[in-house]
């Protein structure tokens, strides 16, 4: 190795060291990861799954509930009072998280699946028989069933987007699909399995060249890329709660104004009326349109807190970090004899999905756990493009902001482990 | 590293399974999906008949799968249809309940007996019996 080299990944060491050393502090806030896992210390790498969850998150949603809970928006108490600000300002902090206009635009639902489900019920009135509807061949299941059930209500064809062999989109095949009969696009933000963040601006822009309706599944996105709806101008981006840090059971929609008052109701009863009589109903405005029932308060105290949290991080420092615990992870794997990396795009994120020759990613799965690794396997809800690549599944290895280069020496260890011990 | 779960009876089972494959001839078969993972197995009745039974199986799975099919196969074979489902009924009940060691059952199946620590992977086990159960009722 020249001094040059040398010199330059010394300085990159140093760069890391530095960089997680800032990272470590925000580590300490997260109380979950300070926990052995069959003795051995949890190292929790399955954040594409869920990310785990702030004390400024868990002590927002027990405060609300040691507080501050009643039901929202019809109390004239004090403490439906204080529910109805905090449920309200929960959702301006989501508005200004994804630069939305308005917001009313925000609604809150159960999570990405539910958002989908959503629009995919309540645009029925807008799609014809002979009406496309495309998709990416990398999309999560919660982005293919809801399309499915709608082409089968409406005689509309479900038609799939093409990716390559290193997890991108083949943008000339989209182009080519897009037509006067393309009636929604509804695509991934950043694909779950892969890592791959998808061109979804030049995606809108040509859906709407045709005036289809664009729908992005920002779940995994939300939590690592800045999401400004305006500049992206989609009619819809939705994400999950629980993937940025906040509780499960929470999730937004996004969606634009004029097509948000065009739909359907999703659900009906409570909250979403303006007026009802035996005869007919009225429907409220919106969001409340699109919020039947009691809604999850203290999901979206939870969810505001964990916009407060992110709102504090040095986002690009968070970003350089985790693409460096991604990049350290991609050149020790591919050290590794029979390793097969699943998603090569040239722009993706901070996640890892891999196979390793004639072993089952649950038996992988299974036996690092006894080092306290937690990864993902298995098909990711994305059985299609597990047929792509033709195997069963992957391990995934996904990281966060509070993961460590240690912790990947350790996935590296017990990975070696692993194999020596399946191979004998 | 120690793993109470994979044995080496287990991997050496699911290295060398027992009537992997398809049989010359296929009397019937069924085809079952572990929904949690995407794992397939195909279980074959070889033969002309259901009367004695004679399984082979094809999988695209994980250790576990592979060596409890291999063992139902091997387990099974030449056994009377009802003599056969009362047992593979007795073996997939006793894997979900965690009480394969509690029963009269074959010793190739206490390489499993550790399945029921590892809530998660009970159903890689089970699957070649509901699929075998499924076939030849």
């Amino acid at each position: 190795m020249s001094m040059a080299s040398f010199l330059a990944i010394a300085k990159i060491d140093v760069m890391n060291a530095k960089r997680e050393k800032e990272m470590m502090k925000i580590r300490e806030e997260f109380p979950i990861l300070d926990q052995k896992i069959n003795g051995e210390d949890l190292v929790y790498l399955d954040n594409a799954a869920s990310t785990q969850k702030p004390r400024t998150v868990i002590n927002a949603i027990k405060n609300y509930y040691e507080n501050d809970h009643s039901n929202v928006h019809r109390g004239v108490h004090t403490l439906s009072v204080r529910a109805t600000e905090a449920y309200e300002r929960a959702r301006q902090k989501v508005t200004e998280f994804v630069n939305s206009p308005n917001k009313h635009q925000i609604i809150f639902t159960k999570g990405t699946t539910e958002s989908i489900n959503l629009i995919a019920s309540s645009v029925t009135n807008l799609i014809e028989k002979n009406d496309e509807i495309l998709i990416t061949a990398m999309e999560h299941h919660s982005n293919i069933v809801p399309w499915q059930e709608l082409c089968k209500r409406t005689g509309a064809t479900l038609k799939v987007i093409p990716i390559s062999e290193d997890g991108d989109i083949l943008m000339d095949k989209y182009r080519e699909m897009v037509t006067n009969k393309t009636k929604l696009v509804s695509v991934v933000h950043l694909s779950n399995t892969l890592g791959t963040i998808n061109p979804i601006e030049k995606i809108i822009n040509k859906a709407k060249s045709h005036s289809a309706i664009t729908v992005i599944d920002g779940a995994q996105a939300a939590g690592h890329i800045p999401i400004d709806v305006q500049k992206l101008d989609c009619d819809f981006y939705l994400f999950s709660g629980h993937k940025i840090y906040g509780p499960t059971g929470i999730g937004v929609l996004y969606g634009k104004e004029d097509i948000l008052n065009k739909i359907d109701p999703y659900q009906y009863g409570g909250e979403m009326i303006l007026k009802v009589t035996f005869d007919e109903t009225t429907y409220n405005d919106l969001p409340h349109k699109f919020e039947a029932g009691t809604p999850n308060i203290a999901g979206a105290v939870g969810i505001g807190a964990s916009i407060d949290f992110i709102n504090s991080l040095d986002r690009d420092l968070c970003h350089q970090h985790e693409m460096s615990l991604h990049d350290y992870a991609m050149d020790k794997l591919e050290r590794i004899d029979g390793i097969r990396i699943i998603g090569r795009s040239s722009n993706k994120s901070a996640i890892l999905s891999f196979v390793i020759d004639g072993m089952h990613p649950h038996d992988i799965g299974t036996i690092i756990n006894q080092k306290g690794i937690a990864v993902r396997t298995g098909h990711h809800c994305t059985m299609p493009l597990m047929d792509f690549y033709e195997i069963p599944g992957t391990v995934r290895a996904s990281f966060s902001i509070y993961n460590t280069h240690s912790e990947i020496d350790k996935l590296i260890d017990a990975l070696k482990l692993a194999i020596k011990m399946l191979k004998q | 590293m120690t793993s109470n779960l994979y044995k080496n009876q287990l991997i050496e089972l699911s290295h060398n399974p027992y009537h992997f494959g398809k049989p010359e001839k296929i009397f019937s078969s069924n085809e079952a999906l572990n929904p949690l993972c995407g794992d397939k197995i195909t279980v074959y009745q070889s033969g002309d008949s259901i009367q004695d039974i004679d399984l082979w199986f094809e999988s695209v799975s994980c250790i576990i799968c592979s060596a409890s099919a291999s063992i139902l196969a091997q387990n099974s074979e030449g056994m009377d249809m009802n003599d056969g489902i009362e047992f593979m009924k007795q073996v997939e009940t006793a894997l979900k309940d965690g009480t394969l060691l509690d029963h009269n059952l074959p010793k190739a199946l206490n390489c499993l007996g550790e399945i029921n620590n590892y809530p998660s992977r009970i159903t890689c086990a089970t699957l070649p019996w509901s699929t075998a159960i499924e076939l030849l009722q």
